[in-house]
């Protein structure tokens, strides 16, 4: 080992610039924001004073913070479990050897395809209560008297923003299960019909089983890229109102940023890292598991 | 048990008619083979018989019913596969409990019969690994344990063995003969290995262009091919397939193959001669039909040494007889003739064919 070391000792060196940008932009922050956890940093005075778990005991007590924690979890959960029901009807769909799938399959992507800033601002209009084109048909129709307060309306605000996600992320679930169907062999489901295996048992038998990995890891990346899900949340109500659509990434940019309570954003960083990791740790094991299994 | 028969089917891929018009009668406890190149409709055919596709006309009957319309689960057939298509993610006991399960076969008569179709092919020891973990003997063993479990009316074999290395190919071979023996089942069996073909069948269905070009015994195909197809597909080395002018000189009727005008000493190949209806033949001789013999013998032909191949029991001998390269057996096993050497040849009359140069067809 140590022979090899020195062997390739003039190796060493090209690795400097990417270890340096790694530990500027990675390492850097990552250890600032945990140390900052521990701090009160009033916007008034230049220094910073150590609280110990203050801002911890802070986040765990207040109210506002208890509702964002609830949003979270409403919308990193229903936010993946729409996009993959939508994303899975619409991978078996697509899978058929049917005529003019190839043009749906392009459609399909687009939601895709567009930018979550565009998308984002595009459904904010859709949805505008006094000028959104929804309201607007609706009403043309007969069908509603008063205009429909989407992203104002408490009940509405949280399943519209998880509906513009499930447009938004149905076809990444799409692609994944799509490309984890194409990798299943045809010979397996004429053995299991011959076996005498109906189409139901086929899917629950054959697709469920073989798709798992693809399954757990799709799902794992929509609920982590959920949970840090800031530009549509953003854009579209900006965590309001009185907090109804805040989630804890909003949040910790609003408390930093805007109320500038870097301390308290640090501490609720912590928090949302430590839940993350202990998805991320499921995700590389689905991705190593279905590297080894080759699918 | 059953016969299978099959009337007339069709299957038709835009203009192209993968299987074009195939009848077959195939009796009960027959091992049938379709053989023939990549591309000449024989999986297709047994993919149908599977009913895993559609016939675009004609009848299957497996027994008395007409299976045409059903279902694959309901025609009673078992299948394996060219990849065995084993379950993957279910351990092999479980792959083998899987036709039973969609059956609704009761669990303790299911167990039973798993555990006796581990018993027949020897897998008792591998029942709760999962495929990955076999051989891909194993696999195939596992495969077919999974057609016998069903007991099904009909066998059907796609290239079972095409995935197994030479060696475990042989072996396999006469395992699967010895089973369907044992078995006393109906089997269908597809293959583009003609040995395999010859080693297993009771009857073989050569086929090509979506057609069946002869049904027969191995015996029946080696020395009475109906067509120059048959001819050249059965028989390792192939038939030595030459073509041949029919020509009168002085009187009688002779053959020209490329530079040599051979005069054929028996009344047989006379009587075929005259059957010919155009002067464009095809002379067929198998490499042992062709012999070396002492130079100077009567009715001989002179040519060279082109390549000899020695395969241990047998010495190959490649030459060009009438501008087409033959393969000969050295009836001695150390010859090692080099290019160019002089060869002379014998042609043993009584196993010369002539086929029709137009149709292809033997002339009888």
């Amino acid at each position: 080992m140590l022979k090899q070391i020195r062997k390739h000792r003039w190796d060493y060196p090209y690795l400097l610039p990417a270890l340096g940008v790694m530990g500027l932009l990675i390492v850097y922050p990552f250890f600032y924001t945990i140390f900052l956890s521990f701090y009160d940093t009033p916007s008034s005075r230049p220094e910073i004073f150590f609280v110990g778990l203050d801002n911890y005991r802070e986040l765990f007590n207040d109210a506002t913070f208890q509702l964002v924690v609830k949003n979270t979890i409403v919308w990193s959960v229903f936010g993946t479990l729409c996009p993959f029901i939508v994303g899975f009807l619409a991978a078996l769909l697509v899978n058929q050897k049917l005529r003019g799938l190839n043009f749906a399959r392009g459609l399909m992507i687009v939601p895709y395809a567009m930018g979550f800033v565009p998308a984002s601002h595009a459904w904010r209009w859709i949805l505008h209560g006094d000028f959104g084109v929804i309201t607007g048909t609706l009403q043309s129709l007969g069908l509603i008297k008063d205009s429909i307060p989407f992203l104002q309306q408490a009940s509405l605000i949280m399943p519209s923003l998880i509906m513009i996600n499930t447009w938004k992320s149905f076809p990444f679930v799409m692609i994944m299960l799509y490309a984890g169907l194409q990798t299943i062999p045809e010979a397996l489901y004429k053995a299991a019909r011959i076996d005498g295996a109906s189409s139901w048992s086929q899917f629950w038998e054959i697709t469920i089983p073989q798709l798992s990995n693809v399954l757990m890891v799709t799902t794992m990346l929509l609920f982590i890229g959920n949970m840090n899900q800031f530009t549509l949340i953003e854009i579209m109500t900006g965590g309001g109102p009185a907090s109804l659509s805040e989630i804890i990434v909003t949040w910790i940019y609003h408390a930093s940023f805007q109320t500038l309570r870097f301390g308290l954003a640090s501490a609720a960083s912590v928090l949302l890292f430590l839940v993350l990791i202990v998805f991320s740790i499921f995700y590389v094991r689905a991705l190593t598991r279905s590297a080894v299994q080759g699918g | 048990m059953a016969e299978v028969s099959l009337k007339n089917i069709v299957k038709l891929y835009g203009d192209v008619r993968a299987v074009d018009g195939v009848s077959l009668d195939i009796h009960d406890k027959e091992f049938v083979t379709l053989v023939g190149p990549s591309g000449c409709g024989k999986t297709t055919t047994l993919h149908m018989i599977a009913g895993l596709i559609e016939l675009d006309g004609g009848d299957i009957l497996i027994g008395k019913n007409n299976v045409s319309e059903l279902d694959p689960k309901d025609r009673d057939i078992a299948m394996v596969f060219q990849n065995y298509a084993l379950y993957p993610h279910k351990s092999v006991r479980d792959n083998l409990m899987f036709p039973l399960r969609m059956r609704k076969i009761d669990k303790t008569t299911a167990a039973q019969r798993v555990s006796r179709a581990s018993k027949i092919l020897s897998i008792e020891q591998l029942l709760d690994r999962k495929p990955k973990q076999l051989s891909g003997g194993q696999q195939q063993r596992v495969a077919l344990g999974r057609a016998i479990v069903r007991d099904p009316a009909v066998f059907l074999m796609d290239e079972p063995l095409s995935n197994l290395d030479a060696k475990l190919r042989v072996q396999m071979r006469t395992e699967i003969k010895h089973l369907q023996q044992e078995l006393q089942a109906t089997m269908i069996y597809v293959t583009h290995d003609q040995i395999e073909a010859m080693t297993m069948s009771d009857r073989i269905a050569v086929m090509d262009k979506g057609k069946v070009q002869q049904f027969g015994s191995p015996d029946e195909l080696f020395n009475r091919p109906n067509n120059v197809f048959v001819a050249g597909f059965i028989g390792n080395p192939p038939m030595n397939l030459i073509p041949a002018q029919l020509v009168s000189e002085g009187g009688s009727k002779k053959l020209r193959m490329g530079q040599i005008t051979y005069s054929p000493q028996t009344g047989h190949v006379h009587d075929l001669m005259n059957k010919a209806a155009g002067e464009k033949v095809i002379v067929g001789l198998r490499n042992t039909a062709i012999q070396m013999v002492a130079p100077g013998t009567a009715g001989s032909i002179l040519t060279e040494v082109y390549t000899v191949e020695p395969t241990g029991d047998v010495t190959y001998v490649q030459t060009n007889i009438g501008d087409k390269m033959c393969t000969i057996s050295s009836p001695d096993v150390a010859y090692r003739g080099r290019l160019g050497d002089p060869l002379t040849l014998r042609i043993d009359e009584t196993r010369l064919y002539l086929f029709d140069d137009l149709s292809g067809k033997a002339i009888w």
